[in-house]
């Protein structure tokens, strides 16, 4: 009885706690693409093409502040 | 009188330089930087972009290490189509979500908020976006580069390993290459493998376009570096 108490409860309150993994999967997003960023960094010391390597490192750039961008709107709306 | 020797020295260099341009047959005594390749059609030559895959003799170049007389002679990468199933996956999975709405009835028990619909789309997108830029960076950082001092080999299997081997140009010993398939021979790429006089430094240039014409340009730039070397020594 409890248990399906439980249940009942989790499917009354889904959408925060879909939320909550939304926010840790995002974090790890964050995470990989942070390490994507610093990758592509070192990487262009190797093989610097002069034109690109900027735009490069500024796609790499926003996707972490993107990444970030998504964290804050998930938090900001986890009550709504 | 001094003024005249710099005369006389300026108008030899003038003659020389006129007389290259009107017969360009191999010079032994040419400098390694201005070394002349066999002249391919289908190789872009200079015009470096993002999606460059074989490049005789880059502009707007660097490489690790390099020595301020060193000059890249040969940029090469996988040949574009091997990154067509990635593309295809992404392309696919860009209209993903327009299949959930009608998936959803049938779950009648899940009901979120728009915000929440939103949040997860934008998570959706952009992981499909890091994904993107994940494998180009896999392409686009695994490169054959060929100087005139050395060759570097620089292999990424994924994004938290990546494999960084060179050596000297002038310690190439052959050079071959393998091309399998049908799918190489259509679109002409194939594998190109260095062999060096150390036991253990073989390289390879994998599924890389033209793979006879980059064979015979490594090949050409080797023998030219070794013969400018015992010159040097002479």
């Amino acid at each position: 009885m409890e248990n399906i108490d439980f249940i009942n409860q989790i499917l009354a309150q889904q959408d925060i706690f879909y939320k909550i993994v939304l926010i840790i999967f995002m974090l790890l997003y964050s995470l990989f693409a942070l390490m994507l960023y610093i990758q592509i960094n070192s990487l262009i010391k190797v093989v610097n093409q002069i034109a690109f390597s900027p735009i490069f490192r500024f796609i790499a750039l926003m996707n972490i502040v993107a990444s970030i961008l998504i964290i804050g709107y998930t938090i900001l709306t986890i009550s709504l | 009188m001094d003024n005249d020797k710099k005369l006389s020295g300026e108008f030899i260099l003038e003659k020389k330089e006129s007389s290259d341009s009107q017969a360009p047959a191999v010079n032994e005594n040419v400098s390694e930087s201005t070394h002349h390749h066999p002249v391919f059609p289908d190789i872009n030559k200079r015009r470096l972009h993002f999606l460059s895959s074989l490049c005789v003799d880059p502009d707007n170049l660097s490489i690790i290490n390099q020595d301020h007389d060193e000059t890249v002679h040969l940029l090469v990468r996988c040949h574009l189509i091997t990154n067509i199933f990635w593309v295809l996956a992404v392309i696919l999975l860009l209209f993903l979500p327009l299949i959930v709405p009608f998936l959803l009835p049938e779950f009648t028990f899940i009901q979120f908020s728009a915000t929440t619909i939103i949040s997860t789309l934008l998570l959706f997108y952009l992981s499909l976006f890091g994904y993107t830029l994940l494998k180009f960076a896999e392409w686009y950082f695994h490169v054959g580069l060929v100087s005139n001092k050395r060759i570097v080999d620089v292999d990424l299997a994924n994004i938290l390993s990546k494999n960084i081997a060179e050596t000297d140009v002038k310690q190439v010993e052959d050079v071959s290459y393998v091309q399998k398939g049908i799918i190489q021979s259509v679109f002409n790429f194939g594998d190109v493998h260095i062999q060096t006089e150390a036991v253990l430094a073989n390289f390879e240039f994998n599924r890389v376009p033209h793979p006879s014409q980059i064979a015979e340009i490594v090949s050409d730039l080797s023998l030219h570096f070794k013969k400018g070397d015992s010159h040097g020594k002479h």
